[in-house]
């Protein structure tokens, strides 16, 4: 996909232990254009989150990208230097985190947080970042910004913290923002209103947005398109319609079923049995097939080359579901 | 703010009580007379018998306590029974030389163990931590008088450096001299607050904020110091002001190995020729300096920790 903001292609990131190295994430490629939302889901522990780290190198030690390319408008992060890379944290990609009150510096003021990306980038002006501060501070909906911007993270809520978290991710006004669960730590009333927040400031401010979670019903409110992940692969990508229509993939079917929904006695939830594999132990083949009720043999020896969805996106899958399921 | 500090500062009243009825006691269990102490082993029992009732030490010991506690009260310290001399002014003198030693060693125990516990949490479980990590673990080891002979014998008298002892009469000349000293008894108690250091900065480094710190675009160097260290070094802090206890103890071997002339070394001379009244009154020092350092080091933590504030003072 040419003229796209973000483009992965052929994505590798393994945890290197004791001179060997466990594959997390295997050959994932997308492309985000410019102003898209773009979700990945899966369950924890499918490479989700690892792969968005990735994208500004922020993994954990030991974890290491060994294949693929990161191209951000052209600059090539996969193998960037730091030196590189700082221009374009904070400047080109924002990121919020998973738990706000972890994701703020506890003896650090919530002003001086959101001021020290502005001045890092040079953003700071005379007044080193104050009134953007305050004026990001009010675009994410924090109310008497004067004052939340003197208090210390503990004395906020949850929802403020996280609003104060994007806040930080956007001073600078980057063209992507990259948020990791940003809902889960929440209470559920909150998570909605941040949602609604994540949705509008990107069509308010043009940037693109990559939102990771667990849960296809948050996806669906906010995502133009979405990737689904099973043990460290893209096993289907599609635009939000289709996913939730017609999807192609068992894994992204059996999702859609253990997503609660209506009474119970109408629509009986569908838990999928058994466990994702352990990294380190994967099966040759497809790594769904010891869970999957449309397996074959195929499936146990040689993982499934990329079918194209006609209407954009793709499934890797010998046995795909057939149009109009569920 | 002021009402904690008051607070605490009257809440260090009973504790000086029980400091001074403490020492009282043990004072007067070493074995050995004061009066014979003062006028030596050719005394005649009539002149000893004087001196002990000129002392009071023919009272009851409720008595002597009272009388010693009433002129506590009214700033009343006492005279020393050897020099002879009122002993707040004896002890006056002597306690510069003892808080610039222990300012001193504060300083280079931070200096020391800052840097090698950034080093060492930085580099976990590679070369410079395990060496760092080795070298504290001996250093904690090593007792201060011997530390402080082989500092002497390899700095004063092999390379002849740094004087072997003494005080100085200028601040420079104190300075350098209290050198040795200092680092003597920093190189017992860097140790503990580098480990302490070590610990928390790893916590702190694979904390949340330390991933939202980089993803806004800050240099390795603003990630380490502006935002790990700043919560790393708290629980450092308090180690530091636990062990200043140590260090003032320390400090009474320091001062007599390397001659200076501060309370330690007044101490073990009072000690010596059984200067009750300079002995309690040292101690009573030392205690007050303890319990004052750890009111300065919760006061530092509540001055870098919102929420210690918070916790203390809503």
């Amino acid at each position: 996909m040419s003229g796209a903001l973000l483009q992965v292609q052929g994505l590798g990131i393994g945890l290197t232990r004791r001179g060997a190295t466990v594959p997390l994430v295997e050959d994932v490629s997308f492309a985000v254009r410019q102003g898209e939302a773009y979700g990945i889901v899966g369950e924890s522990g499918c490479g989700k989150s690892t792969t968005i780290r990735a994208v500004i190198r922020l993994l954990a030690a030991r974890v290491r990208i060994t294949a693929g390319t990161v191209a951000f408008e052209g600059n090539q992060l996969a193998q960037a230097s730091e030196a590189t890379l700082r221009p374009i944290r904070g400047a080109g990609i924002g990121m919020v985190f998973q738990d706000p009150l972890t994701a703020l510096n506890p003896v650090i003021t919530v002003g001086q947080q959101v001021a020290e990306g502005l001045r890092t980038h040079g953003k700071g002006g005379r007044d080193g970042g104050r009134e953007r501060t305050q004026e990001v501070m009010r675009l994410v909906g924090l109310p008497d910004p004067q004052r939340i911007a003197a208090a210390y993270p503990h004395e906020l809520s949850g929802g403020q913290r996280q609003r104060t978290a994007i806040a930080i991710a956007l001073a600078c006004s980057p063209r992507l923002l990259l948020a990791d669960e940003p809902t889960t730590a929440l209470d559920v009333t909150i998570q909605a209103q941040i949602l609604r927040l994540l949705s509008d400031l990107r069509k308010r401010l043009g940037m693109a947005l990559i939102l990771v979670t667990h849960d296809l019903g948050v996806v669906a409110q906010t995502c133009d398109r979405v990737a689904v992940m099973y043990a460290g692969r893209i096993v289907e990508e599609a635009p939000i319609a289709r996913i939730f229509k017609a999807p192609a993939h068992p894994y992204t079917v059996a999702l859609l079923d253990s997503i609660p929904r209506g009474s119970r006695a109408a629509h009986p939830l569908h838990p999928i049995a058994g466990m994702p594999p352990d990294p380190a132990q994967k099966p040759p083949g497809c790594p769904f097939a010891p869970r999957c009720p449309r397996r074959s043999t195929v499936c146990e020896t040689t993982f499934p080359s990329w079918t194209r969805h006609s209407g954009g996106g793709g499934f890797a899958c010998y046995h795909p579901m057939e149009a109009g399921h569920g | 703010m002021l009402s904690y500090i008051l607070r605490r500062l009257l809440l260090m009243i009973p504790v000086a009580l029980g400091i001074t009825l403490a020492v009282f006691l043990l004072v007067r269990l070493i074995p050995g007379d004061p009066a014979r102490a003062i006028l030596g082993i050719h005394a005649t029992p009539d002149l000893l018998a004087a001196v002990r009732a000129r002392l009071g030490l023919n009272d009851s010991i409720v008595v002597q306590y009272l009388i010693y506690l009433r002129n506590l009260v009214q700033g009343d310290f006492g005279q020393s029974y050897y020099y002879g001399e009122p002993i707040a002014r004896l002890v006056g003198e002597r306690a510069v030389p003892t808080l610039l030693l222990l300012a001193y060693s504060t300083v280079l125990t931070l200096v020391l163990a800052v840097p090698a516990g950034i080093l060492a949490a930085t580099r976990r479980d590679r070369a410079a931590d395990h060496v760092v990590r080795i070298v504290s673990t001996v250093g904690v080891g090593l007792p201060p008088y011997w530390t402080g002979f082989i500092l002497i014998l390899l700095l004063s008298v092999t390379f002849k450096i740094f004087p072997i002892g003494g005080y100085g009469n200028t601040w420079g000349q104190r300075m350098f001299n209290l050198f040795l000293p200092a680092l003597t008894i920093s190189l017992n108690v860097a140790p503990l607050v580098m480990r302490a250091l070590r610990s928390s900065m790893t916590e702190a480094l694979g904390a949340g904020f330390i991933d939202t710190a980089r993803a806004k675009g800050l240099s390795g160097w603003a990630v380490l110091l502006r935002h790990a260290l700043r919560v790393a070094i708290l629980p450092a802090i308090g180690v530091l002001g636990l062990n200043i206890g140590f260090l003032v103890g320390s400090t009474v071997i320091v001062e007599n190995v390397f001659s200076v002339p501060g309370l330690g070394q007044l101490m073990i001379s009072s000690i010596n020729t059984r200067d009750y009244p300079t002995i309690q009154m040292v101690t009573l020092i030392f205690g007050v300096i303890v319990v004052l350092i750890y009111l300065a080091t919760d006061l530092l933590q509540m001055l870098l920790d919102p929420r210690v504030r918070k916790a203390q003072i809503g």
